[in-house]
């Protein structure tokens, strides 16, 4: 029944092959100097192809395992900072973190709530320029230039450790100056009990946020008394380099005895307050996430022990220490408080 | 007797092999007269999940009057050889990817700066993939009519068990033995009595590890009476009665996935989803079937 119509199929495809093959032939003296491939797109399209090969090996097996998977390609690099100047804590014994490991193991919701999410989906956060608002109790508010923030202080590296609350810890040498030099420049009132950091939040260029799993803008605040204590670090840089867009640029905080959601990324407001601020954790799980959210291995998570941690690069999970082993510079600043109930 | 030779019978139609021969064949046998093939039919029909257990047997001895196929090399395979040899190792193989690109994908600095997160979480979401594909069969064979999808259930709810059991082993391993203090070193008994006391403890402390493990505990029985002699054992009632496990499996699975997360639910939702759509067709077919008054129910068994 079908030979008539085979046959001429056939004679398509003999058609067509045809045409291909005169298309196809070129003398030598065809190709133009102009036209070879230079040397270096040469060996790009050898990289492209091992990405395409690498991405099609993820897309046959992985598409399915996309919900968590990333290779671990950190932020590119940015540019270097000058006169940094080795702070105090800067050494803490611990090995440091690499720069790959830091920039896409990191849990910024904003731009995604995977981990590696931050590093990919950041690409079109500006953050230059950069202004923060200093607003409620304080003699001093107003809108501050971020660049003329950072001018007016002396940068200095610390190398910290990072525990979130989700049992993995990283040591991160991060670039900042203590907050406590910013507040003393606008000089909170009597009535200032509380800093309250609020986050940026751009629908357009932070895609996380058009997910309203939290509410948005985040919010974190600290007592002034732990706004002002000497580790609390404003962070602009990471590894004597611009802080990269997936750790919270241009500027975030790093209160090492406290769990990660403490450390407010992308400062776009710092208000004082009277009241006690809702931070946006404790709004989504009162029960889950405290407002002082201090590293305390006796304190467990409901759904899970906080008793130890696994460092980012090791097998072995370690112990976690009380106030993530800064108890010497911090415990002070809660004694008589039951830390069971203010978790 | 004679319902069992039916049953077998049936096995060889389903193969597609010798339905032209059946009921010579079953004549041969000198089966009572009333065996005719309406009767034949019917009696299948009203044992089709039986069957449906039998086909799984890989080898049932052939009965005598039906010629076994010849062992040569055919170019044209019958629909029961390509399955058996072309499609089966291609869904196994398929099935092993995941396991085999994870394994890679570490060994390469594929996964992301904690692998054994990725692990722990890929094992997990893996399993409840094939518990959600062991659900689909019977919904596709009533539905679609594709009856021989029935011949990759064991294969697929194997993997659901190899997946929640690399999951389990990976928590045992990466969570609870490397949080160890190994007082005496690693190889020490204390070890072994210290690894079950922290499993157990977190068992039963934390809600969401406890269902987990629940959920596995529903699926190892499942793999050990997966055989064809623990079928021929249990007898076809009671393996499918317990085979119903499954069911608790699969939403005890999707429930610790969904206690685990921290925030965002969607991506339990979506297994929920698909598992309450898969449970929800039994219910209906269940409701469907006891809503049928007695006297009809045979001879609505025969039109289903």
């Amino acid at each position: 029944m079908g030979t008539s119509r085979e046959r001429a199929d056939d004679e398509a495809c003999r058609r067509v092959d045809t045409d291909v093959t005169i298309m196809l032939i070129k003398r030598s003296s065809d190709i133009r100097t102009s036209e070879i491939t230079d040397k270096s797109h040469y060996l790009n399209r050898r990289q492209f192809l091992n990405a395409v090969a690498v991405a099609t090996a993820a897309t046959a097996a992985g598409p399915l395992s996309s919900e968590t998977l990333a290779a671990s390609n950190g932020a590119a690099h940015g540019r270097k900072l000058a006169n940094v100047a080795k702070g105090a804590f800067s050494g803490s014994g611990d090995k440091i973190n690499s720069w790959n490991d830091i920039t896409s193991y990191n849990n910024f919701y904003e731009f995604g709530i995977d981990k590696n999410d931050a590093v990919t989906n950041s690409g079109k956060f500006v953050t230059s320029p950069w202004k923060v608002s200093i607003e409620g109790e304080c003699e001093k508010p107003g809108v501050m230039d971020l660049e003329d923030m950072l001018k007016s202080e002396t940068l200095e590296e610390r190398v910290y450790r990072h525990r979130c609350v989700e049992g993995w810890s990283l040591v991160i040498p991060w670039v900042g100056f203590p907050l406590v030099n910013l507040i003393k420049k606008v000089q909170p009132t009597s009535k200032a009990k509380f800093v309250e950091f609020t986050s940026a939040a751009d629908p357009k260029t932070m895609r996380g946020v058009r997910n309203p799993i939290l509410r948005w803008p985040y919010r974190e605040g600290l007592r002034m008394d732990e706004a002002m204590h000497p580790l609390t670090l404003m962070v602009a840089g990471l590894y004597g380099e611009v802080l990269p867009a997936s750790d919270g640029a241009p500027l975030r905080l790093a209160v090492p005895w406290k769990y990660g959601f403490k450390h407010a990324k992308s400062i776009v407001g710092i208000r004082f307050v009277e009241q006690q601020p809702l931070n946006s954790w404790q709004q989504y799980a009162p029960n889950e996430y405290g407002f002082y959210a201090n590293v305390n291995p006796a304190v467990d998570h409901p759904r899970w022990s906080q008793a130890t941690e696994r460092r980012i690069g090791e097998f072995f999970r370690r112990k976690t220490l009380m106030f993530n082993g800064y108890a010497d510079q911090v415990q002070s600043l809660y004694t008589g408080m039951d830390l069971r109930r203010n978790y | 007797m004679r319902s069992r030779y039916v049953e077998s019978a049936t096995i060889y139609s389903r193969r597609g092999i010798y339905r032209g021969s059946l009921s010579k064949a079953f004549k041969t046998r000198s089966l009572p007269e009333s065996a005719d093939d309406g009767g034949i039919a019917a009696t299948r029909r009203s044992t089709g999940n039986m069957s449906a257990i039998h086909a799984l047997i890989p080898r049932l001895p052939i009965p005598t009057g039906i010629n076994p196929p010849s062992g040569a090399i055919c170019l044209t395979m019958t629909r029961n050889r390509q399955i058996r040899w072309l499609v089966k190792p291609a869904v196994f193989l398929a099935s092993v990817a995941p396991s085999a690109w994870l394994v890679w994908a570490a060994l390469h600095g594929q996964l992301s700066a904690n692998p054994l997160g990725d692990v722990t979480n890929e094992t997990g979401v893996w399993t409840l993939r094939f518990l959600s594909l062991t659900l689909c069969v019977t919904p596709v064979r009533r539905l679609a009519g594709w009856n021989d999808a029935i011949r990759f259930r064991r294969m697929v709810g194997l993997f659901a068990f190899y997946y929640g059991t690399l999951h389990l082993l990976t928590y045992v391993v990466a969570d609870r033995l490397a949080g160890l203090e190994f007082e005496n070193g690693i190889v020490a008994w204390t070890t072994a009595r210290d690894l079950v006391a922290t499993v157990a403890s977190d068992v039963v402390k934390r809600p969401f590890i406890t269902i987990g493990f629940m959920a596995w505990l529903c699926l190892l029985p499942l793999a050990i009476t997966s055989t064809a002699a623990m079928i021929r054992r249990l007898g076809g009632r009671r393996w499918q009665a317990l085979h119903r496990l499954t069911y608790v499996a699969a939403s005890t699975g999707v429930l610790h996935y969904w206690w685990l997360v921290k925030a965002d639910v969607r991506r339990p939702m979506v297994y929920a989803v698909i598992v309450g759509c898969l449970l929800a067709f039994r219910v209906w077919r269940w409701a469907r079937a006891a809503s049928v008054p007695t006297m009809r129910r045979a001879a609505a068994s025969i039109r289903m």
